[in-house]
């Protein structure tokens, strides 16, 4: 009996010393497959195909979380819910935004289909999002989608303008979406147009 | 240390992209004994090759149709702006405009416009072949008519 129990005995200091080396010899290995797998070159780099889910998820929730804080130090406009604001932000989504993401009834182009991740609906984005947070990923871009950042494309009336009508997207239908295109081109557009437009047929 | 190492060379095959494509690949397959004799089931027997059935998944992706949809055994981000497809192919009517059948769904992918001009799906440019591996695929993997 005594001798099981010295058997059986191993002092803390041991303890904690095998610890640290299992430790060690973790992180020593989990480097070394991380640099094995990167210099295989097996990871398909390629834009046809989607990320693996695991993958996708790690990336997607990295940038929501990176999206929510850093837009909190936004802050909006006083003048951001005028119809003019959104009116105004119009030609701007068709010059910059549309190429890639589409609008209501409108395919992006096939630069923007390519892509991978393929461009978020902004519909989805006005619905989901807030101003800040539609604000922050206009003006500084997101790493690795192929979001440009807009901040030396337009100042930042321009870019709260493109804001309010991307948050707009989320009550526009695709006939009010070609007539908005229409009184564009007839060089109409403005707070009236869009609150025949847009507002007065919601209800 | 060994299992550290398999584990770790486990956790690195699931970051290959397309592992996680397999998920919900049979699901429906064996439920086709009790379908009835319609059109839609004639179609729904042609099985896919494994070459097709990666080329309907690559154009399911490259038309764009997940930042709208979810795709069964299609990665995507989480989108809602149209309904899932999981069940595309047990519902009666496609887009809630045409009857339910191969023909009409490929059709509804290459022209939803002409179909429904007040539809927010536009037109992706779509071509024949990809339209109907698109169809075959929902119909293999979207539940069952």
């Amino acid at each position: 009996m005594g001798r099981r129990e010295d058997d059986g005995h191993v002092p803390w200091r041991t303890r904690l010393r095998h610890g640290a080396i299992g430790v060690a010899a973790f992180f020593v290995l989990a480097a070394a497959g991380g640099a094995a797998f990167v210099w295989s070159g097996v990871y398909d780099i390629g834009a046809l195909r989607q990320h693996s889910a695991p993958v996708l998820a790690l990336l997607t929730t990295t940038m929501d979380r990176s999206i929510d804080e850093y837009a909190e130090s936004v802050d909006v406009p006083a003048r951001f819910g005028d119809p003019a604001v959104a009116a105004a932000g119009f030609d701007s989504y068709q010059e910059s935004c549309q190429q890639c993401h589409g609008a209501p009834g409108v395919a992006p182009d096939p630069a923007g289909l390519g892509m991978t991740p393929v461009p978020t609906n902004l519909a989805q984005s006005a619905r989901m999002r807030d101003p800040a947070e539609i604000y922050w990923v206009t003006r500084n871009g997101l790493k690795m989608t192929g979001m440009p950042a807009w901040e030396f494309s337009y100042d930042d009336e321009e870019l709260w303008q493109l804001t309010a009508f991307v948050e707009s997207l989320e009550f526009m239908s695709p006939v009010q979406y070609a007539e908005l295109a229409r009184t564009e081109d007839e060089g109409a557009l403005d707070a009236a147009a869009w609150r025949e437009v847009v507002e007065d047929r919601q209800r | 240390m060994n299992r550290a190492l398999a584990i770790l060379l486990a956790a690195a095959a699931t970051m290959l992209p397309g592992c996680g494509a397999e998920e919900g690949a049979d699901e429906g397959a064996t439920m086709d004994a009790a379908s009835g004799s319609s059109r839609q089931d004639r179609a729904a027997d042609v099985e896919l090759t494994d070459s097709e059935r990666d080329r309907a998944r690559l154009a399911l992706d490259s038309y764009g149709c997940t930042s709208c949809h979810l795709v069964p055994g299609v990665v995507g981000k989480e989108a809602f702006v149209g309904p899932p497809l999981d069940e595309a192919a047990s519902r009666v009517y496609v887009a809630g405009v045409l009857l339910n059948t191969p023909d009409n769904m490929q059709r509804w992918i290459m022209e939803p416009q002409e179909v429904d001009p007040l539809t927010a799906m536009p037109d992706l440019g779509v071509g024949e072949r990809d339209a109907r591996l698109i169809t075959q695929y929902l119909y293999e993997h979207a539940g069952r008519p």
